[in-house]
């Protein structure tokens, strides 16, 4: 039972955050290059938008005094429970650097710029927006962005457990204790964020994030999961599927997030219109980039290693080997009689990955162009160009 | 006079004072308060009897349950209606409307109602409910049951209301990610009742309950650190919510400050009493009522009004209390000694004072059924067995 139980954790993981540090991983030539390129378009656009003013994210999960979660997730540092690597992940990110979600937003807020008398801004808001560029509710809906997206990579990782499934008691018990703090810790993100957003005065964008967060739940049940929860392709799944379920994820926070900037400097419906749109297709994109990282990069993909059944490149390979789906399903109570190398081998000769590629640069195009009409900012949009054309497959 | 106020403080114990500021009514801590409290109850509803000559009803018109009957008929078809999701989506459909099969007590709607109707009625003279403060007693309804959701599976527990739990039909990680699709859904009702303060109300609560989670999980070791502990954690964990639903309901009457404010005190009085009566409720024997199994706080190391005040006669509990329950036969030690304890019987005491508050936080308001039901919740409070 432990070497499954340990397996399918780092499987939890895999499909986790799969956070941009990873590329640090990289050793190829190749990939230092890419790697440059994109910390070279993160750090200049740092310097466009400055530092993030507040780390309340930090703080809520770190102090030990309010309702700080520091205490209890130090408790949970000795255990194999996945949420301890979510959060050593986000730390990380977040001390180093400003975490890429929310830089998207202030970008994209300077190259929307602001409409001066609009009834959508605030009392002193045109000020703020003339000496910083961007607004202090920008700033905070940068930060509830990241906020909710963290709460819900936290909740994901809560394990299905159960005494039949783990009979060692010791392990279970801190499986268990790692669940409760997991449950608490996304909950302290998810209740601050609607405060967060309820403060900043602004119906319609609290609608907006609301819904983002229901559509980001409905995503997670539109995939079957295998007895541990993690993600487990459908009989019937297709790469349209696959894209219907991305843009209920990563795409619909996004969209709401940028459509939520543009509305807040007083744009109108089609400006918000085209921000939706980049938003959603920039959530393709992301997550696109991340699930070709174990196939385009071969030296951090670990021969057999698990990847994610769910991605892209093997649904498209699934699509079209029908009879695999087939032997795949009577795996899905028993994930260890998987042949992970074996398909990994076939999707590579395949070509999916190939098409997997041509489709992010189609994301990526399109995403460029719905950023077009925006351009109060030529410094700010060609940052957020770099950053988009860095996850593009060259 | 400032110092004797000061001195007078020093002696009182510090919880004491504490619920005084919370409640600001005195408190009996005498035995007698029990058997005498039929009668003030009955006292009070004469003295409201005589003052209501503007509508003279029998008491027994003022049912909270019953006066709220019409504005709640819908409440569970409405909500499982806002959780509609669609065929795709049937499992998380099934999920979310999972606790609204019109089981549940709806408390939190039927004050909610109540409350919306008695301000109308004070500020604008007028006997209706208005869209925005119906929709109110639905997300107060959706806000406690995502809250179910998460509680759940925190303290592991596999039945609720006499059937099987979320995360044991379905397991623990959706019925997370359920909780989270409930909260998202009222958090887009409230947007679209459109006024900016109550987004801001209800929000806090969602902050609240999560704090006091995380309260529960740390036990203090001084008395009076660990009673006020406790009140603020019930505050948190159960009364935010009403008090918050009902400030917001009255915000939206167009009440003025002190109104408002009225209406939270109702809501945060009637609250903690609520949550003192179910940690007493925890150690009913007969449980088969409740749904739920005996000790169950105890069983996850919870030190409730009742047990914190057995420690008082029982010092060899504080023990148990430290270590929350966790060696074996520590938690049927302490539900013996809290019953031969006077425990039960002060917390009783105790939620019968923050009723009493709850009812002089509203008695400057035009006399209404509504009102009285709003009265008459606190006896039903008190005197709930389940």
């Amino acid at each position: 039972m432990l070497p499954a139980l340990s397996r399918c954790i780092s499987q939890v993981n895999f499909t986790g955050v799969r956070g941009l540090v990873r590329m640090s991983h990289s050793l190829t030539l190749a990939n230092d290059k890419r790697l440059a390129q994109w910390n070279r378009a993160i750090s200049n656009a740092e310097k466009i938008v400055g530092l993030p003013s507040s780390n309340f994210t930090m703080k809520l999960l770190m102090s030990d005094s309010g309702v700080g979660a520091g205490s209890h997730i130090r408790k949970l540092l000795n255990t194999t429970h996945p949420v301890i690597k979510t959060i050593k992940k986000l730390i990380y990110n977040g001390r180093n650097n400003l975490q890429t979600r929310g830089l998207v937003i202030l970008l994209l807020s300077r190259c929307a710029g602001h409409i001066e008398g609009s009834p959508q801004m605030l009392l002193g808001e045109w000020e703020e927006a003339t000496v910083d560029g961007i607004t202090e509710r920008q700033k905070n809906l940068s930060e509830i962005v990241e906020m909710v997206y963290t709460s819900h990579l936290i909740h994901r990782d809560v394990l299905n457990l159960s005494r039949e499934l783990i009979t060692d008691e010791s392990l279970l018990n801190d499986l268990q204790y790692g669940n409760k703090i997991a449950i608490l810790v996304g909950d302290i993100l998810i209740a601050n964020a609607s405060k967060k957003t309820s403060e900043l005065n602004n119906c319609k964008v609290l609608e907006l994030i609301a819904s983002a967060i229901g559509n980001f739940m409905k995503s997670e049940f539109v995939v079957r999961h295998d007895t541990f929860g993690k993600p487990f392709p459908a009989a019937s799944m297709t790469s349209s599927h696959w894209e219907d379920r991305i843009v209920l994820n990563s795409g619909a926070l996004l969209s709401s997030a940028c459509q939520s900037t543009v509305l807040m400097a007083g744009h109108g419906d089609s400006a918000q219109q085209k921000a939706n749109e980049f938003g959603k297709c920039l959530g393709l994109v992301w997550q696109l980039h991340e699930e070709l990282q174990p196939f385009s990069n071969l030296i951090y993909q670990a021969p057999g290693a698990p990847f994610d059944l769910t991605s892209l490149p093997c649904v498209l390979f699934l699509e079209r080997n029908p009879h695999l789906v087939q032997s795949l399903e009577t795996s899905l109570e028993n994930i260890n009689h998987i042949d992970y190398s074996d398909l990994y081998t076939q999707i590579l000769a395949s070509g999916c990955v190939e098409e997997a590629n041509l489709r992010l640069n189609s994301y990526v195009h399109e995403c460029l162009a719905n950023l077009d009409t925006f351009d109060s900012c030529y410094k700010a949009k060609q940052a957020l160009t770099d950053i988009i054309e860095a996850m593009k497959h060259v | 006079m400032q110092r004797i106020s000061k001195r007078v403080l020093e002696v009182v114990p510090r919880y004491l004072t504490d619920l005084r500021y919370f409640t600001s009514i005195p408190l009996v801590r005498n035995k007698d308060v029990d058997k005498r409290r039929n009668s003030v109850l009955v006292h009070d509803r004469a003295a409201l009897a005589t003052a209501a000559t503007a509508h003279p009803l029998a008491v027994e018109q003022d049912d909270p349950f019953e006066l709220a009957k019409d504005d709640l008929k819908n409440l569970y078809t409405d909500i499982r209606h806002e959780l509609n999701c669609g065929q795709r989506f049937s499992q998380l459909e099934d999920m979310a409307r999972y606790y609204f099969d019109g089981q549940g007590k709806a408390f939190r709607p039927v004050v909610a109602c109540l409350m919306g109707r008695a301000a109308n009625i004070h500020v604008q003279g007028r006997n209706e409910l208005s869209r925005g403060q119906k929709t109110l007693a639905l997300i107060a309804e959706m806000i406690h049951t995502a809250s179910l959701l998460h509680d759940d599976v925190i303290d592991e527990s596999d039945t609720r209301r006499g059937k099987p739990t979320t995360g044991k039909l379905w397991g623990q990680q959706k019925s997370i990610l359920a909780g989270d699709f409930v909260l998202s859904k009222s958090a887009e009702m409230l947007a679209n009742i459109g006024c900016v303060k109550t987004n801001n109300y209800m929000a806090q609560t969602l902050v609240d309950l999560v704090s006091g989670e995380f309260m529960q999980l740390e036990t203090k070791s001084e008395f009076n650190e660990r009673f006020s502990h406790y009140i603020e954690k019930s505050f948190k964990k159960t009364a935010s919510l009403l008090a918050f639903t009902c400030r917001s309901s009255v915000t939206l009457a167009g009440a003025d400050e002190v109104v408002i404010d009225n209406a939270f005190q109702y809501g945060r009085n009637i609250g903690i009493a609520f949550q003192l009566i179910d940690d007493i409720l925890d150690f009913v024997a007969d449980q088969s009522l409740l749904g739920k199994p005996a000790a169950a706080d105890l069983k996850l190391g919870l030190s409730t009004g009742p047990v914190l005040f057995a420690c008082e006669e029982f010092p060899e509990l504080d023990e148990l209390v430290n270590r929350r329950f966790s060696t074996p036969g520590d938690v049927e030690r302490a539900f013996e000694l809290v019953q031969n304890s006077e425990g039960l019987e002060r917390t009783r005491n105790i939620a019968q004072a923050y009723c009493n508050a709850a009812i002089s936080s509203i008695e400057d308001w035009a006399d209404s059924p509504h009102k009285r039901a709003l009265i008459n919740v606190t006896d039903r409070v008190l005197s709930r067995s389940k």
